[in-house]
């Protein structure tokens, strides 16, 4: 095949900006094996547009990404706990004291409210008992505002559940979400009353790294669209 | 004397958590800032920061030295990343998104960082460069970058044929490699 420079330069010029699809995205891959390579003019033309390309990305407004990306990446790379990596990491007895206060609030907020006392005892109970549990974790989200979420983990039984006190009313859901290789899962919302929440949550930990909450809109998303009020990074290990 | 990043991918090569985190610190926010202008949405934009990082601890090598700067290569990886990224999202949320258009990330929420002097500098002349473009190519070049475009879709959208379309982001991309370069 006979290549026509001026061709081969348009298409690299689209294909570093990742325009290209179909039979030009096709052609272009072809051009990279075949002429590229042998062809100083297109090679130095390349160079040129990747540069470009990069040089692109400075354009965008530089944004602080949040701690729970950076403690991953320290996952990531092997250096839990070392200097540098930030991570928030399971918490001590104080979490769990807190989120046993919080599980008493959320009994008194929905005293009344449940029809059913006894499937309301039957949570407590099962919630009691897990952070009772002599190897129960707590780990508490960190983010802005007053409200205080916390989950708690029983990793002999795999209970978790999730503990929120002073959720301000929000125009939206307060929607947890799990994220973990590359997907995101919520195992539903918080629904505060007299701004008390509690939820437990059936999943296995260790296939996560992030739990956050997010106020989406009403009628739920398959992934979460806005930022994290409060979020933590989880460990199962 | 600060390291080079080509030394500190070196390190990175030998496993070097401490080089990787600097040029973590180096890098992220600009990263992150494009991630987020072309994902829109924090979430996507924080997989792809993560995995685009990780990326460079698994295989420092694909970074190529000679081929340009490594924060050339990043910003080039984050990009592609986020495109593919937003462009698989929009397809799984295609008809929810017609019902509800999501708005961009507030301005407002984010914070700005300080950060190094020659890369603050590099920002100023490449908004320079852009800013003299003519405005239909500039407008070609931004939906291609920063909206994931394609060029056909670009034709669709704004109803130029996809020839001029071409030709406007080509001649986009010389400008900007004879006066960046």
């Amino acid at each position: 095949m006979t290549w026509d420079h001026d061709r081969v330069e348009e298409l690299l010029a689209a294909h570093v900006l990742g325009g290209l699809e179909g039979d030009d995205a096709e052609l272009a891959e072809r051009a990279l094996e075949e002429h590229v390579p042998e062809c100083p003019r297109c090679r130095e033309a390349l160079e040129g547009y990747r540069a470009v390309a990069g040089d692109l990305g400075l354009v965008a407004r530089p944004v602080e990404p949040p701690d729970t990306v950076t403690a991953r990446l320290g996952r990531g790379v092997g250096a839990r706990g070392r200097a540098g990596w930030r991570r928030a990491g399971w918490g001590a007895a104080a979490a769990v004291v807190v989120a046993a206060a919080g599980l008493t609030a959320w009994n008194v907020a929905l005293t009344g409210r449940l029809a059913d006392a006894e499937d309301r005892q039957g949570m407590m109970a099962e919630a009691f008992s897990t952070f009772a549990h002599p190897e129960a974790d707590a780990v508490p989200l960190e983010g802005a505002g007053g409200a205080r979420v916390t989950l708690v983990h029983d990793p002999d039984e795999g209970r978790l559940y999730l503990i929120a006190t002073e959720l301000p009313d929000v125009d939206g859901v307060y929607t947890v979400w799990f994220l973990g290789g590359g997907r995101a899962w919520s195992p539903g919302s918080l629904e505060p009353q007299r701004g008390v929440a509690m939820m437990p949550v059936r999943t296995q930990l260790e296939r996560w790294d992030v739990v956050m909450v997010t106020v989406e809109p009403e009628g739920g998303r398959p992934s979460p669209a806005a930022s994290p009020l409060m979020s933590a990074t989880v460990d199962a290990g | 004397m600060a390291e080079t990043d080509h030394e500190l991918v070196r390190r990175v090569g030998a496993r070097d958590r401490e080089a990787f985190h600097e040029l973590y610190e180096r890098y992220a926010a600009a990263a992150y800032g494009i991630a987020l202008r072309v994902a829109r949405q924090p979430f996507i934009a924080q997989e792809v920061l993560h995995d685009a990082f990780l990326a460079v601890w698994n295989a420092p090598e694909a970074f190529d030295a000679s081929r340009g700067a490594f924060r050339t290569f990043l910003l080039s990886l984050v990009h592609h990343r986020a495109v593919d990224a937003v462009r698989r999202e929009e397809r799984l949320r295609e008809r929810e998104r017609r019902a509800n258009p999501a708005p961009p990330p507030g301005e407002d929420v984010m914070d700005t960082v300080v950060e190094q002097v020659d890369l603050a500098d590099r920002r100023r002349e490449v908004r320079s460069a852009i800013a003299d473009l003519p405005p239909e190519q500039r407008e070609a070049l931004e939906l291609m970058y920063f909206r994931g475009w394609t060029q056909a879709r670009i034709a669709r959208e704004t109803g130029v044929p996809i020839g001029t379309v071409k030709s406007r982001v080509w001649a986009a991309m010389r400008k900007l490699r004879d006066v960046l370069g």
